[in-house]
């Protein structure tokens, strides 16, 4: 096992984590401010992929079709919030969640309609579709655009939340929602632009892992999961811990599956490793996510002050 | 009270009623497929190449008209048991084709076996009904899940000494990976699966160029599969290691992988460039009417209806007759994608099996025939007690 | 006025009278009708209402919503598919395996994820019953993700499990069973102080009341209700696969239960024989309809049960049953 190969997997990790971090910077503060899990922002990630694979064949440019790609999810998540998730904020919180469960239902069904059961595809853009050599081993420079873009929309992120006055609402929502609406500010307003954020996010999210994974109905959902792992990790409402909960739940991921298969069939009978290898693997990041909430059962960066 | 329970159960039965009787009593055929769900594609294909043959022959088989009734399993087993129940007991089919999931086939093999209800499978051939749990009652127009990839392994010997194995961890990707190393004689120098959720691949892809063996033969379900084939390019992977897989390359996939699959080699039991003279007439008739490739799935649901067809035409229509439509289904049928259909003891196709691979040709992409097989039959049937 | 309340409030315990009638009767009018595959049918929707009446004793009342419960269905299926494999066919036997199994994992899991509340329960949950999916399709001598087809019933001696009406009235009885436990449970001071801890737990502590003690018990009975769904379900299908374990199905569960409307006693089982029935009546959509409309909800029956979802949630608000509880004035 050399080091070369622990660098390798290490830097796939953090890809893993900064697509993580795009999907639960917006969803971790809907859900501090406005206390219930939108399942449906899987679907935005769907929706932002296929727009993006649309104008992809279409154009034929990636940073035009994947800046309208952002753009269009953001409508979609500004009139999903106006139309459908405003009328239900008198409602309890589970009914929401069931709510936004349907709508995963539509959506899914919706792309099938329009663009079919079979997967989709969408090519890499040419400036990006070499490789890079790094540590003896080559490394799709695809990937290193999904790192740096990732970073820095979250160096944005960062700034946006931490600099400006919106931002400090926001913070202020997902720690005390009742303080805030007390205090004068339009915490329906700040939910609405946390939400259509949040939704171009998970776009971008979309946009970006379009060229590496196949596009197709209900792709959304198995990284819906871990983005909800991120998220309990870090904290709900918690910006940093999103950030923080993403790179490790990537990183656990991958080193996991790289590493672990090979460790058990060092140290077990290899039958046994060659059964049991993979399934320790998958559930790697259940496990890391129990002994998280059983130790601090309010995540690792907890926003709420209770 | 009565009435209001009456009332249920009559909304109940009208949901479900059929249509109009007709004065000549339609053979009703059950077909269950994962139309939802993962398998989406492949249980649409199915159905499609199923369908083809039904709209060509004005909806009748074996110059019977035939009535199907469509059911979505969902790749939910405890859904297909309940549509099982439903086909047997409410609308009383005398067959049930379809079947896209292995685990579905599992859990519906034996209740529709068991009462003698036929089950023409156009998809799913796990080990486990090919040998010891095979039934008189249940036929194969697929493949034995197996085979795919026993022809791969046939065709690396000699070509490769070292070579990598990784698949998805469930029991088709085992059983597959089994499948390889039953016939490839060199030399398994890494054994890796991986979750059946996982998308991305960037680990095992660093994994493989650290192993470097001769070569890889990997196996995913089809959209696992397109995935990784693509990051393999986009890791500049297939001019070094080559790529030998079974699966989910085929015409249909081709056009969208484009330059990512070319020199990537498959074992299959049917692609388009299969010379037969039903495999070039279901090519024209599908390519016009859905504007693209067909994959295999098509031309296994096709062969399904093609040999309906003539099991129906030679016991006249009577699928009652048990007895009398088991041998008629037994005989096989000329005139499939493959030429004639012959079935094994039990019951799976002897067929010829090929190598394909992806090339370039200028400006177009086709799957072409490398090596080819004739006559293969499956590992599992000398399990089977049938005769 | 008066009157005027007292047949108000008659309104949902008619329901729920009539909906507990219409499955006594079901089999004699399945049979009646010359359609005993309704038995088969009716009998799933039992055992999903058990199931999601487990999930409700959690959800509902104490306000524990877990995606984890389907855990408990797959070791009820597992404990009877493993012991069938092993020789071993007595259905009591197998009815106490599964108990005892899901007794064993359910007490240390449930301590675990009570320290958590909120959205962390949620996913806590749904790790420890990922766990035990992966677990179930690294079971590859029994079947692997594959599954396992079941020689026979368990047989419950005297009874003929393999007889479809006998089994349905087991299943029923099971369902009456269940019923009779939870409305004894939440009118007992057990229920109170569970229902106190949904309000507020801190107060409930203050008062000297150990919740976590009462909310463990809670948890724990809630899994062996899904234990019993779980040994039905696999007798029902003749089937153990890894599918039962996975987190889809503790979702429908949740839908099933707040659909019909949590915290409320029958709303579970509206809930699942509407999700069952709407699923059976859409996918195989037969009703002539012009312009091709049933083709076209045949192929896509999924988007139309989430739009009857998102429709219930914004007119009903409260789930169907939990809609009339609420009409009636609140009294569950």
């Amino acid at each position: 096992m050399s080091m070369s190969l622990i660098a390798a997997q290490l830097l796939n990790g953090l890809q893993l984590g900064i697509l993580l971090f795009l999907m639960s910077a917006g969803l971790t503060l809907v859900m501090g401010i406005m206390n219930f899990a939108n399942l449906a922002h899987g679907s935005l990630y769907m929706i932002g992929a296929y727009i993006a694979a649309a104008l992809h064949a279409m154009t034929g440019s990636f940073v035009v079709s994947a800046i309208l790609a952002v753009a269009g999810t953001l409508v979609v998540g500004y009139l999903l919030e106006r139309l459908l998730l405003s009328r239900l904020y008198g409602v309890e919180d589970l009914y929401q969640v069931l709510a936004t469960f349907g709508l995963i239902l539509v959506f899914n069904q919706t792309v099938k309609i329009i663009w079919g059961q079979a997967p989709v595809f969408m090519s890499t853009p040419e400036f990006l579709s070499g490789t890079v050599t790094l540590f003896g081993l080559s490394y799709p420079s695809y990937r290193f655009a999904i790192i740096v873009a990732g970073l820095l929309v979250g160096l944005g992120l960062y700034l946006a939340i931490n600099r400006t006055r919106v931002g400090m609402w926001i913070r202020a929502g997902a720690s005390d929602r009742e303080m805030i609406a007390a205090l004068g500010v339009n915490i329906r307003l700040v939910n609405t632009l946390v939400f259509a954020i949040g939704a171009a996010l998970a776009g971008f999210a979309g946009v970006m892992a379009g060229p590496i994974l196949s596009i197709q109905p209900g792709m959304g959902e198995p990284i819906l999961v871990l983005v909800l792992v991120v998220i309990v990790t870090g904290g709900i409402g918690s910006i940093r811990g999103a950030f923080y909960g993403a790179l490790v739940v990537g990183i656990v991921d991958t080193i996991g599956r790289a590493f672990l298969p090979a460790i058990m069939r060092a140290l077990l009978d290899p039958e046994i490793a060659r059964g049991a290898g993979p399934a320790v693997a998958s559930i790697l990041i259940y496990v890391f996510m129990a002994t998280v909430l059983a130790l601090k059962p309010n995540g690792l960066f907890p926003a709420k002050y209770r | 009270m009565r009435k209001i329970i009456s009332t249920v159960v009559v909304g109940l039965s009208l949901g479900a009623t059929t249509g109009p009787a007709a004065t000549q009593e339609p053979i009703k055929i059950g077909y269950i497929g994962d139309f939802t769900g993962v398998a989406g594609a492949l249980a649409e294909d199915q159905y499609e190449g199923f369908n083809l043959f039904l709209e060509q022959h004005d909806g009748k088989l074996g110059g019977f008209p035939v009535r199907v009734i469509r059911e979505d399993s969902q790749w939910k087993p405890e859904v297909a048991t309940q549509l099982v129940e439903k086909l047997i007991e409410k609308d009383q089919v005398p067959i049930i084709t379809g079947i896209t999931g292995s685990n579905i086939m599992m859990a519906v093999h034996r209740p529709i076996t068991e009462r003698k209800v036929f089950l023409i499978s156009s998809g799913a051939g796990p080990s486990p009904v090919a040998g010891k749990g095979c039934s008189p009652y249940a036929f194969y127009t697929a493949r034995q899940a197996n085979q795919i990839s026993e022809v791969v392994g046939r065709y690396a010997n000699g070509k490769y000494n070292n070579v990598m194995i990784l698949a998805a961890n469930y029991q088709a990707g085992k059983d597959v990976a089994a499948g390889f190393k039953r016939t490839f004689e060199g030399t398994i120098v890494e054994e890796n699966y991986t979750a059946l959720t996982q998308p991305d691949f960037s680990a095992e892809i660093a994994q493989i160029q650290v192993t470097a063996p001769d070569a890889v033969f990997v196996f995913f379900p089809p959209a696992l599969g397109i995935n990784f084939t693509r990051q393999y390019h986009q890791a500049g992977l297939n001019a070094t290691i080559p790529l030998l897989t079974t699966g989910f390359l085929d015409d249909q996939s081709l056009p969208s992988l484009k330059d990512a699959a070319v020199g990537v080699h498959v074992g299959e039991f049917w692609m388009s460039s299969v010379d037969t003279p039903a495999s070039k007439a279901l090519l024209d008739a599908f390519k016009k009417k859905f504007n693209r490739m067909p994959a295999n799935y098509v031309a296994a649901g096709y062969d399904s209806a093609v040999l309906l067809d003539a099991a129906i035409r030679r016991v006249n229509g009577d699928v009652a007759n048990q007895e009398a439509f088991r041998a008629a289904l037994k005989e096989g049928s000329e005139g499939t994608t493959r030429g004639k259909l012959r079935f094994n003891n039990n019951n799976f196709p002897i067929q010829s099996m090929y190598v394909f691979a992806a090339e370039k040709d200028g400006g177009d992409y086709r799957m072409k025939t490398v090596e080819t097989f004739p006559d293969q039959q499956d590992s599992y049937h000398q399990e089977c007690p049938l005769p | 006025m008066n009157t005027n309340m007292l047949s108000r409030m008659r309104l949902s315990n008619c329901v729920a009278l009539v909906l507990i009638a219409a499955f006594a009767v079901a089999p004699l009018v399945a049979h009646g009708i010359g359609q005993p595959f309704y038995i088969v049918l009716i009998s799933r929707i039992m055992i999903f209402a058990i199931a999601a009446i487990g999930v409700n004793l959690a959800l509902g009342y104490v306000g524990m919503v877990s995606l984890g419960h389907a855990l408990y269905i797959g070791i009820g299926a597992y404990a009877v598919a493993i012991s069938l494999h092993s020789g071993l066919a007595n259905g009591w036997a197998h009815l106490l395996i599964a108990l005892a199994a899901g007794g064993v994992i359910a007490v240390p899991i449930g301590l675990v994820c009570l320290r958590t509340s909120g959205f962390g329960f949620v996913m806590i949950t749904l790790a420890f019953s990922q766990m035990f999916f992966y677990l179930a399709v690294g079971l590859r001598q029994y079947g692997g993700d594959e599954g396992m087809p079941l020689p026979s019933r368990s047989a419950f001696f005297p009874l003929d499990a393999a007889n479809a009406t006998t089994f349905y009235y087991m299943a029923f009885f099971v369902l009456m069973l269940v019923l009779l436990l939870l409305h004894r449970l939440i009118h007992a001071r057990f229920g109170m102080v569970i229902r106190g801890c949904k309000l507020n737990e801190a107060r409930m502590r203050a008062l000297g009341f150990s919740t976590l003690r009462h909310k463990l018990v809670a948890y724990v009975i809630s899994a062996e209700i899904c234990v019993l769904a779980g040994v039905l379900l696999a007798n029902l299908t003749r089937f153990a696969t890894p599918s039962y374990l996975e987190w889809i199905m503790s979702g429908d569960l949740v839908v099933m239960t707040v659909l019909g409307g949590a915290g409320t006693l029958i709303g579970p089982l509206v809930g699942a024989t509407v999700w069952v029935v709407l699923e059976e009546l859409l996918a195989s959509f037969y009703i002539d309809l012009p312009w091709n409309l049933s083709e076209f909800i045949r192929s896509n029956w999924t988007a139309v049960l989430g739009i009857v979802i998102i429709v219930v949630t914004l007119t009903l608000k409260k789930g169907l049953y939990g809609f009339l509880v609420a009409r009636d004035g609140g009294v569950r």
